[in-house]
């Protein structure tokens, strides 16, 4: 067993999944609690139940004194769980785009309380989906991205990977609904691009003499020499799991075709 | 006519281990990581400057040592707790010692080695004043060593690039953490993972650091081809340099396949006497919980892969300093034909070669990594057509640089930013964004506080800070001890939050803040106001 800061809570559980004596006898040293030699494991765990359940009412007085959180909003008001666990929203709209590589895009979203209440009023008449815009080199209006695509999504999801077509480009999303035949956003992202993946077609390069500070350009022939590239692959189709149904194209493999990074670390 | 090809090698060591420190217990498992980090590698790489030095050898070596690293370095309770952690290990390699003299010649003669050389480690810790920055230090101010810096608690500043006051904070606070640790500007910067996104150069440019390094595909894929190729730096609008990872110097050494550390007569890392012996002998040298753990006494050697580990024959010093030999010396031969070719290639431009590592890996993952370096820097002190250098000296060489914007790259599996963002650890963003959104309004909300929410405000930025450690995603990632690594997220999250609400209800509770300042010590000095952008 290795003790890494859990809560009184979780120990106290720990402490009915019959755990071996010398288990017993280390939670006690590491949370000093005193024990006779002769002690059996019994007792001990006695001893333990008294020492976690003051801690655990010391926590409770503390963390009730420090219970109301406000978001920014400043008018939601949640009650902080005794069990330490990350709140599962903030209770904001939200809908972020980030880059994974040159092929795939995360999608992540939360809601307010007004946006939750509004869907679920939708929930079982609409078709919620996710559309997702290549917006490379323009200023999106709903209208004008060069492609659009779109998924069903499960709002509860949460999250959401999308392959895309086309790296070094530049993405937006928008979380919506289908009603009467007519996309409703409820939400729009960030704008990310994806990384590129192929060396550049510009026939010029800029040189700088840094003393001067003058800049000038030269005709561009490529790399003097063509480096060998990185292949990814491996010699199976890769096992990408339920999230990942698209064939096809994509670096993006779940299980590392190379172990580590460069060469792994601890 | 003799070739005159001749050419720079730019050798970095990327020094790093998350803050892991935990004054509130005696002993902490994940604390061995910063133990073994000391006792394998970075005191042996002291040693080996320290002997080079002695003998002349004008070595060059460029080496990031993070924030996290130099505040642990400088932590008493951590410098109180290697000390204890050495005596117990001198302890059972004494007990080693004893215990093999019936055993086995040669294996008795390794006990003897490892007694004398743990006390050596220990000595050296102790010449330093337990604070290993001041052995750095002294090659830093001999010229052999070029310290630079990287991004505050190692965030992974892609993913993080829409947060500009995230960005800007972790930039600023690694110039002010190198400068109160190392008494110097840094000039130049690791950035974490190697993860450089087009945009990240301007913060740099603002804090005048003059370099930072990309992987190959960083400039390969650039807005502009390079003309080198990896082989020259080059300069961003903003008036950074870059230089670029040579792929060939670091597959050289550590490809699984023909790479250096798997010679069969190098130390296998695998076989310890702390899964070795038996539990009642081993119990007071290994975990209180009764847990197996590496020592750092090991006798075996690599024999030969994919052999049963219990099949694993003897360790022989003197076969490892043969191996060394030879693979310092090929390295070597490698880099001057690389040199000769790319030399006659670029039309007598010198190439540059930038061959980056984990500094962990020497020493810690392979033995004797430290030793190869030493070997190295004595071979190449004998030829003339490659010239160890830092970047500084290569900068200061040159005066013309090809200008382009290096493509989002990273160090990582695959390049990109796949090992930091997956399935099994895309859960933290939402709260990474979140601690930042909320960073960002009390930062504007509380322009004019009290001494108290002063340190309420300083407090959350750490807690921040130590969340958005890139290494948590990476263990996440690669699947051992994810339970540690979750806990420290969701621990600096709700501490975070738990600040925030009492900052933002006017009930700061003045004991927790303390504990959580004694706790998460991590840049006493810090200033919340590094948030605004």
């Amino acid at each position: 067993m290795i003790i890494v800061r859990k809560s009184p809570y979780e120990l106290l559980k720990w402490l009915d999944s019959k755990p071996r004596i010398q288990e017993v006898r280390t939670l006690a040293k590491k949370l000093g609690v005193r024990l006779k030699r002769t002690m059996k494991k019994r007792d001990i765990i006695k001893k333990l139940r008294t020492a976690l359940k003051e801690r655990l009412k010391a926590e409770e007085a503390r963390s009730s004194a420090t219970s109301v959180l406000e978001s920014s909003a400043g008018n939601a008001v949640r009650e902080y769980p005794k069990q330490p666990r990350l709140p599962e929203s903030y209770n904001k709209d939200k809908l972020v785009l980030l880059p994974v590589n040159p092929n795939w895009i995360y999608a992540y979203w939360d809601f307010s309380r007004k946006t939750r209440e509004s869907v679920q009023k939708k929930a079982g008449n609409v078709r919620f989906v996710i559309r997702l815009h290549d917006v490379t080199y323009v200023i999106f209006n709903g209208f004008n991205a060069h492609r659009s695509f779109e998924a069903d999504v499960d709002l509860d999801w949460g999250n959401y990977y999308f392959q895309v077509p086309n790296p070094n480009a530049d993405y937006l999303c928008q979380l919506g609904y289908i009603e009467n035949g007519r996309f409703v956003p409820l939400l729009a992202s960030n704008v990310v691009r994806t990384p590129p993946i192929s060396p550049s077609d510009k026939k010029e390069e800029i040189w700088i003499k840094i003393s001067k500070g003058k800049r000038y350009s030269k005709t561009s022939e490529g790399m003097v020499e063509k480096p060998v590239e990185r292949a990814v692959g491996s010699s199976q189709w890769p096992n990408v799991g339920p999230v990942v149904e698209a064939s096809g194209g994509g670096a993006f493999i779940w299980r590392m075709v190379r172990e580590g990074r460069s060469g792994g670390t601890l | 006519m003799k070739s005159r090809s001749k050419g720079h090698l730019v050798l970095v060591l990327h020094a790093h281990l998350p803050y892991v420190r935990h004054p509130e217990f005696e002993e902490f498992m994940e604390e061995r990581w910063f133990f073994e980090a000391v006792t394998e590698t970075y005191i042996p790489l002291i040693m080996v400057f320290e002997r080079l030095q002695k003998d002349g050898i004008d070595f060059k070596l460029t080496m990031s040592l993070t924030p996290p690293l130099l505040e642990m370095f400088a932590s008493p309770d951590l410098q109180k707790k290697y000390e204890r952690h050495m005596e117990k290990l001198i302890e059972l390699a004494d007990r080693e010692v004893k215990r093999t003299r019936e055993e086995n010649p040669r294996v008795h003669e390794l006990a003897l080695y490892y007694s004398r050389h743990f006390r050596e480690i220990l000595d050296t810790y102790r010449r330093y004043g337990k604070n290993l920055t001041n052995g750095f230090l002294k090659f830093q101010e001999s010229g052999n060593l070029e310290i630079i810096t990287c991004n505050a608690t190692h965030a992974f500043l892609p993913l993080l690039s829409r947060h500009k006051s995230v960005v800007k904070s972790q930039i600023e606070v690694s110039v002010q953490s190198h400068e109160n640790r190392l008494k110097k500007r840094p000039k130049g910067i690791w950035l974490a993972e190697c993860g450089y996104y087009p945009g990240v150069d301007k913060f740099l440019s603002h804090f005048r650091l003059e370099y930072f390094f990309v992987d190959s595909h960083g400039l390969w894929y650039a807005d502009h081809q390079p003309r080198y190729g990896v082989y020259r730096p080059v300069v961003t609008p903003e008036g950074v340099f870059v230089f670029a990872r040579d792929p060939e110097s670091s597959e050289e050494v550590w490809s699984a396949q023909v790479g250096y550390p798997g010679d069969s007569r190098y130390r296998e890392f695998y076989r310890d006497v702390g899964f070795d012996r038996e539990l009642e002998y081993i119990r007071p040298y290994i975990d209180r919980s009764g847990e197996r753990i590496n020592t750092g006494i090991k006798y075996h050697r690599i024999t030969s892969k994919g052999i049963d580990l219990s099949k694993k024959d003897y360790y022989a010093l003197a076969d490892a300093i043969a191996a060394v030999k030879e693979h310092a010396a090929d390295f070597a031969r490698k880099k001057e034909r690389q040199i000769d070719r790319l030399y006659k290639l670029f039309d007598g431009v010198e190439p540059v070669i930038v061959a980056p590592f984990d500094a962990e890996l020497f020493g810690h993952w392979w033995y004797e990594g430290p030793l190869f370096l030493e070997e190295l820097f004595r071979v190449l002190s004998q030829r003339t057509s490659v010239i160890p250098s830092t970047p500084s000296e290569i900068l200061a060489t040159y005066d013309e640089y090809q200008m382009l914007t290096p493509a989002a790259s990273t160090w990582g599996a695959n390049g990109y930013f796949e090992v930091w963002l997956n399935g099994s650890n895309d859960w933290i963003y939402r709260h990474y964004d979140e601690m930042a959104e909320r960073m960002e309004e009390v930062v504007q909300l509380f322009h004019t506080p009290t001494p108290l929410e002063e340190r309420c405000l300083n407090q959350m930025l750490r807690e921040l800070f130590l969340a958005i450690s890139s290494d948590w995603a990476f263990i996440m990632t690669t699947g051992t001890t994810v339970e540690y690594a979750k806990s420290r997220v969701i621990t600096h999250v709700l501490r975070f939050h738990q600040l925030y609400g009492q900052l933002k209800s006017g009930r700061i509770d003045p004991d927790y803040l303390k504990e959580l300042e004694w706790q998460d010590a991590i840049f006493p000095w810090l200033d919340f106001r590094t948030f605004k952008v």
